[in-house]
């Protein structure tokens, strides 16, 4: 651009010029800014970089905050442009006041505006159905029936290939229930790194979410409905819970520390818990996707509702670490 | 008519008053028709979310407890309702839509008007009443808890459908010159007014039949 | 049956003249005083009534807390309070087959200020000076917030007071703001801008504000009973289960919905049937555009939010169970409701900030409105939309997860024509001659806070970024730039640009300045920072929170702070300009702008126009050689239009 005029001189410029002079602002902060925030704020977006879904949703972010600058800054480059360039002082009498030229519209300007919107939203769109679906509901809720599934899901937890993990929201509190461990519940969430693992979302009053912040999971706890979430490939470390739907007085304090832990600290984790709580474990309710509270106190009245529950027979006795072979797979090795 | 009466004058200018009052008949007329079908529109807005209730909850059937076995509203509610609202409506319909051809005999219309706004009234009533023994618990299933739900909306309407018919019927009773056809000039918005009103409950008088059909249906039809 | 004309005649004309009209001392017509008077007695005469119903009522016993006693309570205050007003005098009349016409108060009293009003200006008026009040006693609950969350742990409040705040504050700003411009300058200006002399129900606009007291009101008593856990959203089953601070929450909010239904139902037929001759759909000025169009969603999604309140209650009361898993109900179907109304809600506090913008970009610009066909089929295609992205808020919730991508499609598809709106302040700006006086820059603020919400919500409306912002203080900031950032900087707009024209009195310039300058920068400090604190994993309304996030949580409630004090500084020239300092010479049209309703008097007269004006150009030919808009004198045409009849 050879345009170097003096910005008094801007009465001169022609539509054009003054087109090229903003497009000119806009290209270069946008060569500067998009790489900017691929790839230097792009890499620190949450939820991080715990597991697949956390990666994906990170990538996710980045890419709409790539695509959300250009907008931004057009924008803002504009308005700061005309401000500058085309105002009069505010407090010109009302009968000196000129009018500016009668443009009613820019038939060729509108129709690009209205193209570069539609397109940018159905490309969308299409990038956020295709994550949606190839990351099995991307840490989501999906429902008591989800469609997109990893492979080994199935619709029974005694049968699937997938760590099944229960998460049962109450005031205020969370505790799991792990059905392929004979039902064992625990108030902490340990769950192995490098598997993938189902969460079974239910409550047992009334709504709260689960929300998992670093593995990118976030699937709504509600009373008499099963809601499954899954997450792909979680790394060693810790998980931050969170409830994130308000739920009473503590919603607030609602928070708890989970871990990820290799496969064989799990196995021993878990064994552990059996053991530690096999007196308890006959008094829990049998298994079951959801517990609809009773009037008497308890949470699950067999005679009034069947829901598709695994047969939760416990393992056979051994009160030793290890858990017998008869728990589903995947069995837990001998630690 | 007041269309009549513009026309005739169109050729002499008309004075700020006459000219103004001119103008906002034809918007009062128009405000009449349009907000009557507005009207319309929100109530079925809101009976919609009602009928989406109902098959909403029919459809999740938590716990198995949508509905037992021959759970309904006694017949001595339910029928006598549909009858009173659909034939208080036909006949108020009839006799406005002969009123407004102008072929309508004033006490003939009258006279339907006032049964027409007593059937609502004792629907309303019945309705009401009929809340008291229904047979079941409020909080029994998903389908009482949606009829106890719904049931006193519509009563509400039906007595406000009597109110409506009422006030016509009243107005009628005092001043007989806004049915005739000879009507003094300068009382023309009186006209319009109540004739608006009469159009506006022409048309609401169908939809509240017919709200009254889809809840019989829904709720001793269905099963 | 056989009575006679003339006597009939008599009795409507003069012989019993409407009471709202009526003169004399204040004691001799229904006003405040006896509203006050009716609201006592309703609440006694419905408690007494609750009490007695419930008495035997095991259930209720067992709870307990007495529901019916508090709801019936409430709702027969209510119908007392507006009986004292007079609300129930024209339809008694009706009863009695009486048509009382509709008569302006000559008269220039405050007392009419305080009175069931049939003047569509004053009920402007009297929304504005409530809605500000409404409006700066939620923002002092958010200061409470603030204050709580300058340390990570409970410091301040108990947390069961913490969420009595955190929901009244959130209900409030939700409810009450959903009219704080169609209420003062939907009624205020549509009728003047479209060349009407009233409105087409005047007693509906007057019955949607005096409920607006009694819904305030009965929100904030909610705190002496106990307030209401759940939040401005009130998911069930948490509200089910709530003691009785509840039933304020929905009593409150079910009235609201019922003002907007009635004053939304009011505007519609007013801009639809109203317009003086000249007036076409084409010359209708983008404020009443988006009113109408507010209107309309008002009309249609709030009956549904009367119902679920009403659901609620039922539940609460008669022991209906409908959100009750266990009895074949379900916490989904509030859910679903609550969200059918709320999100038209939405837009129904973002379209009348478009329309303000739309409205006044043109005058600041001195240019003709850009596309403002483009703009129309903006507003009208964002309030169709807006019936059909609702699940988007129940992403998470297991709800249809398989309709997620259709949601997805609608929700971003609202880009589209939001696109349209930010395309007509781009047009308007072009080569224009832009004055940045106060109500422009909060135009323009309004616009580029818009922007930052617009796009937030992209992350949101995308289901894998929304996992993380769902719930959490992203969704809160994001709205927040919406609602505060866009339709409270476009009420401002719209105060300083129209206050001259409702009082004769302007908002001093300098002290407005500094307000905007103050707001502007202080929201945005307050709110952006909320963009990271969220997606760091800080849930909504929590009183806790991670230290780590500590320093940018104390950052933010020094700017909410600041943006209390930059309210002040509004009060302040508020007040000074309006009351205290009343002497200021002003020109009719101090900004210059053709729009109609700055061709009549000032303040206008009760009637608005001497004469219907007929209406002969658009409203924003600036520069195109267009005469007035409207010619407004009789001898030009005195005759009737044709289509007018």
């Amino acid at each position: 651009m050879a345009d170097t005029k003096a910005s008094e001189e801007s009465k001169e410029l022609t539509d054009r010029d003054h087109l090229r002079r903003i497009g000119l602002i806009w290209l270069v902060l946008t060569l500067v800014c998009v790489p900017l925030v691929i790839f230097v704020l792009g890499p620190h977006l949450p939820p991080g970089t715990d597991s697949e879904q956390a990666r994906n949703q990170q990538e996710d972010n980045t890419v709409l905050a790539a695509v959300a600058t250009p907008v931004l800054l057009f924008i803002w480059v504009y308005i700061g442009y005309a401000v500058k360039n085309w105002r009069i002082p505010a407090d010109t009498p009302v009968e000196e006041l000129q009018d500016g030229p009668p443009i009613r519209g820019h038939r060729g300007f509108q129709t690009a505006w209205i193209v570069i919107t539609s397109v940018t939203v159905f490309a969308l769109f299409v990038f956020g159905t295709q994550e949606l679906w190839t990351d099995y509901g991307s840490g989501t809720g999906s429902g008591s029936s989800p469609v997109w599934t990893p492979a080994g899901y199935s619709t029974n937890a005694k049968d699937s290939k997938l760590l099944v993990v229960q998460v049962i929201g109450q005031q205020w509190r969370w505790t799991y229930r792990f059905p392929q461990y004979g039902g064992v519940e625990t108030d902490t969430l340990v769950i192995p790194a490098g598997k993938t693992v189902q969460f079974d979302v239910t409550s047992l009053d009334v709504i709260h979410s689960f929300w998992a912040i670093n593995l990118g999971v976030k699937a709504d706890a509600n009373p008499g409905n099963n809601n499954i979430a899954f997450v792909e490939d979680p790394s060693v470390g810790p998980v931050d819970i969170r409830c994130a739907e308000l739920c009473g007085t503590y919603h607030g304090a609602m928070a708890q520390t989970g871990q990820v832990e290799k496969q064989a600290d799990f196995d021993a984790w878990i064994a552990g818990q059996i053991v530690l709580h096999y007196d308890l474990l006959p008094q829990l309710p049998a298994y079951a996707d959801f517990y609809i509270p009773q009037t008497d106190g308890g949470y699950y009245d067999p005679s009034q509702v069947t829901p598709p529950a695994v047969d939760s027979g416990l393992p056979p006795p051994p009160p030793a670490p290890a858990p017998s072979s008869a728990a589903p797979s995947p069995a837990p090795s001998s630690s | 008519m007041a269309d009549a009466m513009v026309g005739a004058q169109m050729d002499e200018p008309l004075d700020d008053a006459a000219y103004n009052d001119a103008i906002e008949r034809a918007a009062s007329r128009g405000s009449y028709w349009s907000g009557s079908r507005l009207f319309v529109a929100l109530s079925a807005m809101m009976f919609a979310g009602g009928a989406f209730a109902f098959f909403y909850l029919h459809s999740l059937d938590s716990s198995g407890m949508w509905r037992t076995d021959g759970q309904a509203p006694p017949d001595y509610v339910s029928v006598p309702v549909l009858v009173l609202t659909l034939g208080g409506a036909a006949l108020f319909w009839g006799y406005t839509r002969r009123l407004l051809r102008g072929s309508a005999v004033t006490t003939d219309w009258l006279v339907a008007t006032g049964v027409s706004a007593g059937a609502f009234l004792v629907a309303a009533i019945i309705q009401f009443v009929g809340m008291l023994n229904t047979g079941f618990f409020p909080g029994s299933t998903g389908y009482a808890s949606v009829y106890v739900a719904i049931m006193p909306v519509f009563a509400v309407y039906c007595l406000g459908t009597a109110y409506w018919l009422e006030t016509l019927f009243a107005r009628v009773l005092r001043v007989r010159w806004v049915v005739s056809d000879e009507m003094p000039a300068r009382d023309s918005m009186e006209r319009t007014m109540f004739l608006g009103s009469a159009v506006g409950a022409k048309a609401f008088v169908v939809f509240v039949a017919l709200v009254s059909l889809i809840l019989f249906l829904l709720f001793s039809v269905l099963s | 049956m056989a009575t006679d004309t003339t006597v009939a005649a008599g009795v409507d004309a003069g012989g019993i003249p409407d009471p709202h009209v009526g003169r004399g001392v204040w004691w001799r017509r229904p006003g405040l005083f006896y509203g006050v008077i009716g609201a006592v007695i309703g609440y006694a005469i419905g408690t007494w009534l609750g009490t007695w119903l419930a008495e035997d009522n095991q259930q209720v016993q067992g709870l307990g807390h007495n529901d019916f006693a508090v709801t019936l309570g409430y709702l027969v205050a209510t119908i007392g309070w507006l009986a004292g007003m007079g609300a129930l005098t024209y339809p008694l009349q009706k009863m009695a087959g009486l048509q009382p016409h509709v008569e302006h108060e000559e008269e220039r009293t405050l007392g009419r200020y305080f009175r069931y009003t049939l003047d569509h200006k004053v009920v402007g008026v009297q929304y504005l000076v409530a809605m500000i009040a409404y409006f700066l006693v939620g923002g002092l609950f958010a200061l409470a917030i603030r204050t709580e969350l300058l340390s990570p742990t409970a410091h301040l409040f108990q947390p069961g007071t913490y969420l009595e705040i955190v929901g009244t504050h959130g209900t409030m700003m939700m409810m009450m703001m959903t009219s704080a411009i169609i209420g003062p300058f939907g009624n205020y200006f549509v009728p003047l801008m479209i060349g009407a002399r009233r409105m087409a129900f005047p007693r509906l606009e007057a019955l949607s504000f005096w409920i607006t007291p009694a819904a305030f009101l009965v929100l904030l008593s909610g705190i002496l009973i106990g307030g209401f856990p759940s939040g401005w959203t009130g998911y069930a089953p948490l509200s089910v289960e709530a003691t009785q601070g509840m039933d304020a929450y929905l009593v409150a909010f079910g009235l609201m919905s019922i003002s907007m239904i009635v004053g939304g139902f009011n505007i519609v037929v007013t801009v639809i049937n109203h317009r003086a001759p000249g007036m076409t759909w084409t010359r209708l000025p983008l404020f009443v555009w988006g009113m109408l169009v507010t209107g309309m969603l008002m009309v249609l999604a709030a009956p549904v939010l009367t119902l679920s309140c009403y659901l609620t209650l039922l539940d609460r009361t008669v022991q209906t169970s409908l959100f009750n898993v266990q009895q074949g109900g379900s916490p989904y179907l509030w859910e679903n409701l609550f969200w059918f109304f709320g999100h038209p809600e939405v837009y129904i506090l973002a379209l009348p900030g478009f329309g303000i913008a739309g409205e006044l970009l043109p005058v600041f610009t001195r240019k003709p409105a850009f596309g403002y066909k483009t703009t129309v089929a903006g507003i009208v295609g964002v309030g169709l939309l807006s019936f059909f992205v609702w699940q988007h808020h129940l992403f998470d919730s297991g709800i249809n997860a398989d309709m997620r991508p259709m949601v997805m499609l609608t929700t971003e598809m609202i880009s589209i024509p939001t696109g349209f709106i930010f395309l007509a302040l781009i047009g308007n700006l072009w080569r224009a001659k832009i004055r940045l006086t106060v109500p422009m820059l909060f135009v323009i603020g309004g616009m580029l806070n818009f922007l930052i919400g617009g796009v937030s919500g992209v992350f949101l409306s995308d289901v894998p970024t929304d996992t993380v912002a769902h719930g959490s203080f992203f969704v809160m900031s994001h709205f927040h730039y919406t609602i505060m950032g866009g339709y409270i900087f476009f009420f401002f707009a719209g105060l300083y640009y129209w206050l001259p024209k409702m009082t004769g009195r302007m908002l001093d310039t300098r002290l407005g300045k500094v307000h905007f300058w103050s707001l502007f920068v202080f929201f945005n400090s307050t709110f952006l920072p909320l963009f990271a604190i969220g997606e760091l994993g800080m849930p909504r309304r929590v009183f806790e929170y991670a230290d780590s996030l500590q320093a940018l949580n104390v950052w933010v409630s020094i700017s909410a702070y600041l943006i209390g004090v930059s309210m002040l500084v509004f009060v302040y020239n508020f007040l000074k300009s309006t009351v205290i300092d009343d002497k200021r010479p002003l020109p009719e049209n101090p900004w210059g702008s053709r729009g109609l309703e700055w061709l009549t008097s000032t303040p206008p007269a009760a009637d608005n126009f001497v004469r219907v004006p007929t209406v002969v150009s658009g409203p924003y030919e600036y520069g195109t050689g267009a005469g007035p808009m409207a010619v407004m004198s009789s001898p030009g045409y005195p005759r009737v239009p044709e289509g007018v009849s």
